[in-house]
């Protein structure tokens, strides 16, 4: 027990006399003179390399803003209603809600429902501190949305400001695993909204190409939540993901040819690549999958 | 034992964070922060991330079709210049490489179809003393802009 006390009062002196080594740099020091860290974190290290590619993806709001002008428009009951927040219990039920919220807010947001967007944003406050990751970036996100009320672009950034500035404070924490349910549900929720939205499917529904070209930052998310499998709640939302990656592999596509040029300006174009199509038999089974999913997450 | 336990965990947490690099919103600051000109807006897939030399950054990003998109690289002060390359994360093909061009901070792409672009990223610190190069680590941001194209 002596031995014990003696390690633990080591270890809490070695502690103290590290931390004060390290404020206490003199000003020749690089750390000091340009905001540099030194590299003898082993860990910090480990964690660059276990992330050598960083998966990203845009936001609920920008991806339902590609929908923007494609002629949909608002229907109301389409999303969650507010009050079933109340209802979710689990940390996984409401991680995955409040993703889902997120996206239902872009949604009145990007379709000019301002009032309702901002009543969204209520909710989503209310959820993030229940889930425990509520940051003070975030509430005054909130208030900046509540002073723009009537303002569709400003609530459009505001709700990806949201979303980023969640998942930074939820990466900086070493809550991937929150992460990746709070992404899974906000990304359910968009491909729902606009699948619902999109209307039957026909050769000349200009508006499956865009809900195809959702295979893309699908892809990525689905490769960074992979990151965290090993959480049980995140598992299962994998074998959920991995049925409509099933479907996105199968999707026909228009290749052309890839070609890169150099303008007088400086700047790139890069013409050519996949577009990607839907037949009727994929885009309904694309359809069941993601409402069967969705069901299973809004429900109480 | 147990407290021996907990004291090992606070240990550790203490070292990281005393160590530990903020490169939050590094994008939304400095020289990344540039007036790229109207209609610009930005995307959420801007980045901020601790960076040492030698470490190569890989971003897998999105790039939406019928956009042109304004990319600004920014880093540590001693960490200039950086060293990017945009790869068609499908057909593995070279869009650009800055060293091509002296290694300027930014470059702009004209997009037609949606693909994925693997945004590689480095800091070459080619005046930065050899102390720092080895010892230190700093931060690096990618800013993301875009507007549609004019047909």
């Amino acid at each position: 027990m002596k031995k014990a006390n003696a390690a633990f009062l080591f270890l809490l002196l070695l502690t103290v006399a590290l931390i004060s080594c390290n404020s206490n740099r003199s000003s020749n020091n690089p750390a000091d003179r340009y905001g540099l860290t030194e590299k003898k974190d082993t860990l910090l290290n480990e964690i660059r390399d276990a992330k050598s590619v960083i998966y990203l993806f845009p936001s609920p709001g920008e991806i339902l803003n590609r929908f923007d002008g494609t002629g949909i428009g608002y229907e109301s009951g389409l999303t969650n209603p507010a009050e079933n927040a109340s209802a979710y219990m689990t940390t996984k039920a409401r991680a995955l809600n409040l993703g889902v919220y997120i996206s239902d807010m872009a949604y009145c947001a990007v379709l000019n429902r301002t009032n309702e967007a901002v009543d969204y944003l209520d909710v989503i406050n209310d959820l993030s501190e229940e889930a425990g990751v509520a940051t003070s970036a975030f509430s005054s996100l909130v208030d900046r949305a509540r002073t723009n009320i009537g303002n569709k672009d400003s609530l459009v950034v505001i709700s990806t400001d949201l979303f980023m500035t969640l998942l930074e404070f939820l990466e900086n924490g070493g809550k991937n695993n929150t992460i990746a349910l709070i992404s899974s549900g906000a990304y359910i929720e968009s491909m729902y909204l606009t699948i619902m939205l999109a209307g039957p499917y026909s050769d000349d529904n200009k508006i499956l190409r865009q809900v195809a070209e959702m295979k893309y930052p699908f892809d990525n998310l689905l490769q960074q939540i992979q990151t965290v499998k090993d959480d049980p709640n995140v598992a299962s939302m994998i074998s959920y993901m991995e049925t409509i990656k099933g479907v996105f592999d199968d999707l026909g596509s228009e290749n052309y040819a890839e070609m890169i040029s150099k303008n007088e300006d400086g700047s790139i174009t890069v013409m050519g690549g996949a577009a990607f199509t839907f037949n009727e038999q994929n885009y309904s089974l694309l359809k069941s999958e993601v409402l069967e999913i969705r069901k299973n997450i809004v429900s109480k | 034992m147990k407290r021996l336990g907990i004291t090992a965990i606070m240990l550790l947490f203490a070292l990281t964070m005393a160590s530990g690099q903020n490169c939050k919103k590094f994008h939304l600051y400095g020289a990344c922060m540039q007036f790229p000109g109207n209609n610009f807006k930005m995307d959420g897939q801007s980045r901020s991330n601790v960076i040492g030399v030698g470490d190569k950054l890989i971003y897998s990003m999105v790039f939406y079709g019928e956009r042109q998109y304004k990319l600004y690289f920014c880093a540590s002060e001693e960490f200039y210049p950086v060293h990017f390359r945009l790869v068609d994360s499908m057909t593995g093909q070279l869009i650009y490489d800055n060293s091509k061009d002296d290694y300027p901070d930014n470059v702009t792409v004209n997009i037609e179809y949606t693909r994925k672009i693997n945004v590689e990223l480095e800091v070459l610190a080619l005046e930065a003393s050899e102390e720092v190069k080895l010892s230190y680590l700093g931060c690096s941001g990618t800013l993301m802009l875009w507007k549609p194209i004019e047909k």
